[in-house]
């Protein structure tokens, strides 16, 4: 997608996904959304001939839909699935369009259904959500593991994991157990500096944990800290100071 | 004759006052939705005719007594709210032939409150995630009022809860008010002085923050692109509130002139090079 190119850019990743069955952990804020990147790993992987698996504890699929069809994709069309884990209620009256595919409730039955997909990259958008509805630190890390087993379980195609929280002082305990767990870390703040109309926060991307383990796996691998401007249909990646109403 | 040809590519903007399409107490030729007299009264047919639902403590303590609950209050609430929305206002049920669809409002006060009971620390959390589930698949919107005073430590420090609860709202707005905060002299001189009164009256009573805008189905707040006051951040969200009589006016803060309105700009008789004196800058 040519709005995340500057961003593909940035991290050295040609085809604009990590390598093959590596986790990313990517943290917000209430100034700074993490979800802006998801369109970005949602249409690398489709684009790519893989398969995305969505999980969503904040957003119905429409939401997701809408934001696709905006940027040019459309997720009917291409290998996307969709996991409601916002409801627990019988959605099969909505429309087929907008109807999930499957919808969490026992954690055991997610994970079978999850193992019996083909290799996908699983997208868990608002982790932390598990903790608001009281889920012990320890249990949300164990779900976050046993997909991150499940995912990198997987071979003959693009897999990985990509899970968005918020970081505050309430998943903190959490923000750091998934870091220590995750090969990438995508920490979205805003300006130190105040808001901006062209700007609209920061990104510093980090190596996590697992990555500084893999001896020279790093070395390919280069930190780096860029600004963002989102917009209704873009999102403009650039490095400080370089954004098109400044140049 | 084109004096201001700068502005002839510009979009007329109509000087007279057009029609109104407001009801329920709006002023004629306003806007609607964006004027409301408080003082004015809803006809007591329109309340009769209306579908009104009210929970009070009594009924909720009531309610939330039942072993069902437990005591728990969220929970009864969250109930309450998912009947509400299943007798009419659920997106996944088709609407009836002849109904009408209509909108259901929903207005919860204090949440967070002592008078809301819930079974940990955490029942808060688990409502607004299930409300915002409900809300997701219905014809419904809900506006709450969180006390967050309540909830700061013994620093004023807010406790973490509050940053979570923001989170799990689409929108958040903050009324900060002046009331009982540290007032300059020149406030209380002109709340203590009659003849200022005027002058006081033109003061803000507080600041409005807005710390989020609902994200639905875009990745950016449409509300914000179409607002004239939150242009975008930096020094614009500046925004204050004024509680009048008639209205509840939130505009941009400006800080106030230095010295105040009433101090002479202009030097009286027998100051300045006019009257003779010399001048101290003249060289």
């Amino acid at each position: 997608m040519a709005t995340y190119k500057s961003l593909s850019a940035g991290l050295n990743w040609a085809s604009g996904l990590p390598p093959s069955g590596t986790t990313v952990v990517v943290a917000g804020g209430l100034e700074a959304d993490g979800g802006v990147v998801l369109p970005h790993f949602v249409s690398s992987t489709l684009d790519g001939g893989g398969a995305v698996v969505l999980l969503s504890f904040r957003h119905t699929l429409s939401h997701y839909v809408h934001i696709m069809r905006k940027m040019g994709v459309a997720l009917s069309q291409r290998s996307f699935t969709f996991v409601n884990g916002l409801v627990a209620a019988d959605l099969s009256g909505l429309p087929a369009a907008t109807r999930p595919h499957f919808t969490l409730r026992e954690w055991p039955e997610f994970f079978a259904w999850l193992a019996a997909q083909p290799p996908s990259v699983l997208l868990i958008d608002g982790l932390c959500a598990l903790l608001d509805l009281g889920h012990p630190c320890a249990a949300v890390v164990g779900f976050f593991a046993a997909c991150q087993r499940i995912v990198e379980d997987k071979r003959g195609g693009q897999s990985g994991l990509v899970a968005t929280l918020l970081a505050d002082d309430f998943s903190e305990a959490l923000a750091r157990a998934l870091i220590r767990r995750a090969h990438y870390v995508f920490s979205f703040e805003g300006l130190a500096t105040g808001a901006s109309s062209d700007v609209s926060g920061q990104l510093t991307v980090a190596p996590g944990h697992l990555l500084c383990q893999v001896p020279d796996a790093a070395r390919g691998f280069k930190p780096a800290l860029l600004h963002y401007r989102v917009a209704d249909t873009t999102v403009q990646f650039f490095s400080p100071g370089q954004s098109s109403t400044v140049l | 004759m084109k004096i201001a040809w700068r502005y002839q590519s510009l979009p007329r903007v109509s000087s007279s006052e057009e029609p109104g399409r407001g009801t329920g107490g709006a002023a004629p030729g306003a806007p609607f939705c964006e004027q409301f007299d408080l003082t004015s009264r809803i006809p007591a047919a329109a309340i009769d005719n209306a579908q009104i639902d009210i929970l009070d403590a009594d009924a909720l303590a009531r309610m939330a007594a039942d072993e069902r609950y437990g005591g728990d209050t969220y929970r009864c609430v969250l109930d309450k709210i998912a009947a509400l929305i299943d007798a009419g206002y659920s997106s996944l049920k088709p609407a009836a032939p002849d109904a009408a669809r209509g909108i259901l409002r929903i207005e919860l006060r204090s949440l967070g409150s002592g008078l809301w009971r819930g079974s940990d620390s955490q029942s808060i959390l688990r409502f607004l995630h299930g409300l915002r589930g409900l809300l997701r698949y219905s014809f419904a919107t809900c506006v709450a009022s969180f006390p967050s005073h309540l909830y700061e430590d013994g620093s004023g420090e807010r406790m973490p809860v509050v940053r979570r609860v923001e989170h799990l709202c689409d929108a958040v707005v903050e009324l900060e008010s002046f009331e009982g905060t540290h007032a300059s002299p020149a406030d209380i001189v002109a709340r203590q002085t009659r003849a200022k009164a005027g002058a006081a009256a033109q003061d803000y009573h507080g600041f409005v923050h807005i710390h989020k805008l609902p994200r639905l189905n875009s990745l950016t707040a449409s509300v914000g692109r179409l607002s004239l006051l939150h242009t975008g951040g930096g020094s614009a969200n500046n925004l204050a509130f004024r509680l009048r009589r008639k209205k509840f006016c939130i505009e941009t803060y400006h800080l106030p002139i230095e010295g105040g309105v009433g101090e002479r700009r202009t030097p009286a008789e027998g100051h300045g090079c006019a009257s003779g004196r010399p001048d101290p800058l003249a060289f």
